[in-house]
């Protein structure tokens, strides 16, 4: 590993690795992290994109009718007993030490007619120190998003329709439109032409060429070249190379830039073309396309300040280091074991109770059986129609069972009859001189000084409201100048009575 | 990007095993099989019971 590099809105540094020795690749990579952890403590925790460089990666193509990870990956790597095999030698041989992708509308897992392969662009990038840093940064709490090629970056960067195609579907458009494919060309000042094809940002073919640079300035050029000691230098043989590339690749995948952008500063000196004579040379080869120039001294630090901010596409990046699992997977793996123990716990002691209930029910039932038994052999029924037998006798039983209710005579209504007698009898014309009230008859003799109080006092006694007694009335005189009513009343029959 | 240099066979393997070691440490599939294990006990057991 070189370096790093973090570009936000507001930021940007380098971090260069400071043991050039191969074998310090684990010890870089924690420095490495260490070094992107101090400077994130002040931004968050998080990496919204990861891009890796394509150095000593390979985009090539694949015939296929499948294009699953796992069969591109069989197709692709040499097995150990066919060492000559031909299929895959356009492939880097580093086998477990590279993340297979496909790209373009053939990442989308295809399983066509098997009779009808198709071309399927296959991107294959050394990933073991990107693999290092990853679990690195994990080990530090650092989330990582998405991992991206640098052709994904640039295809993100730099196509117009990938940031007319932005706000998803918040964005205005108005009529329907068909995207064109474009063709970006970064002119690395540290010896490179890296060149993406892409439709809306998502990247369907790339490539790199080696070029010829020239240092600017007396200074020692950095290992991570930022632009500022060297030019790469441009040549119309250099030109013509990425011209029979980008026409192996329209007769593979069948379409072909509509529009190129091309992003650097190139020099001038030693037979180079300045970027007016790269723009003439590929206008030659691709005469329709219009082309646009970027100068650009430091092309891949713009092109990472382009997508910083910005949301990663969807369909791109290297699934195999985005899917890489890390703390919150083992986290998860932890506490779906821990969630899967509770409820084995949990059904384990329904379980068991439901059992425990299931014995206690069946020796009930058995102790049943035995009473049923008993009471048969007590009673002399036969075993078959015990039960029936029983359940009649019980009827019978209930048929023949009195109302104890209705042989209790009801007590008489005495202290309500008593106290209507009450109302009437209180009067300054009469004299009580007996009331007598039982069970069978109530009795009652007033002293009245004239015949019009006793039929009065008669009429309100046949009268009062309520009453249950039936009334009678004999009058006699008493003395010279009195009467003795004598009111005598019977209470109706009541049920039981004989 | 001319200062790289090429790992030794050796050293490649060894990077590719501590990477590889490392991934399944971060997905204990094994962690998982044994609870599953007496889940599925515990829910045949249940079936039995009712």
């Amino acid at each position: 590993m070189l370096g790093l590099r973090v570009v936000s809105l507001d930021d940007q540094a380098t971090w260069q690795s400071p043991d050039a020795e191969p074998d310090a690749a684990p010890a870089d990579a924690r420095a490495g992290a260490e070094w992107l952890a101090e400077r994130l403590n002040r931004n968050g925790k998080a990496i919204s994109r990861l891009i890796i460089d394509t150095d000593g990666g390979v985009c090539s193509w694949v015939s296929t009718s499948d294009t699953s990870p796992e069969v591109v990956r069989a197709l692709v790597e040499q097995p150990f007993d066919q060492e000559d095999a031909q299929g895959s030698s356009r492939f880097p041989e580093l086998p477990g030490e590279t993340a297979l992708e496909t790209l373009g509308e053939s990442s989308a897992a295809h399983k066509g007619d098997h009779h009808n392969p198709v071309r399927a662009a296959v991107l294959a990038v050394p990933v073991v120190p990107a693999r290092l840093l990853i679990d690195e940064l994990d080990r530090l709490g650092i989330r990582v998003g998405e991992v991206e090629a640098l052709w994904h970056a640039i295809a993100q960067a730099w196509d117009p329709a990938a940031r007319s195609s932005l706000g998803g579907s918040k964005a205005e458009r108005v009529i329907a439109e068909t995207t064109p494919v474009t063709g970006v060309v970064v002119l690395d000042p540290a010896g490179r032409l890296v060149w993406a094809w892409s439709r809306a940002g998502e990247a369907l073919a790339g490539g790199t060429q080696r070029l010829q640079t020239v240092r600017t300035v007396d200074a020692e050029p950095d290992r991570l070249e930022r632009g500022a000691t060297r030019q790469p230098i441009v040549t119309e043989d250099d030109l013509a190379r990425l011209g029979n590339d980008w026409l192996a690749w329209s007769m593979q995948l069948g379409v072909t830039p509509t529009r190129i952008v091309v992003v650097g500063h190139p020099s001038n000196i030693d037979g180079g073309l300045d970027s007016a004579g790269i723009g003439r040379t590929l206008g030659r080869i691709r005469p329709d396309a219009p082309i646009d120039i970027v100068p650009d001294d430091d092309p891949i630090g713009t092109t990472l300040s382009q997508l910083a901010g910005r949301e990663p596409c969807n369909q791109s990046g290297i699934s195999e280091l985005t899917d890489r699992p890390g703390r919150v997977h083992r986290a998860m793996y932890r506490w779906s074991a821990v969630a899967l123990l509770l409820a084995a716990g949990a059904v384990g002691v329904f379980a068991s109770r439901f059992l425990r209930v299931s014995d206690e029910i069946e020796t009930q039932i058995s102790e049943l059986g035995r009473d049923y038994l008993g009471v048969a052999n007590e009673n002399n029924l036969n075993l078959a129609t015990a039960s029936l037998d029983l359940e009649r006798k019980i009827e019978q039983l209930k048929k023949n069972q009195v109302d104890v209710s209705s042989l209790v005579v009801k007590p008489r209504p005495l202290l309500e009859e008593l106290e209507a007698l009450s109302f009437v009898l209180a009067s300054d014309d009469l004299t009580l001189r007996e009331i007598t009230m039982s069970e069978l008859s109530i009795t009652v003799k007033v002293q009245v000084a004239e015949t019009e109080t006793y039929e009065a006092l008669s009429q309100a006694i046949l009268s009062i409201s309520g009453s249950v007694v039936e009334w009678r009335s004999t009058v006699a005189p008493r003395g010279s100048n009195a009467l003795e009513c004598t009111f005598t009343g019977s209470w109706p029959s009541q049920e039981g009575e004989n | 990007m001319s200062d790289t240099q090429r790992l030794s066979d050796d050293e490649r393997y060894e990077l590719a095993l501590v990477a590889a070691a490392s991934e399944r440490r971060n997905r204990p599939k094994n962690l998982i099989l044994i609870p599953l294990a007496l889940f599925i006990i515990a829910s045949l057991v249940l079936a039995y019971a009712l």
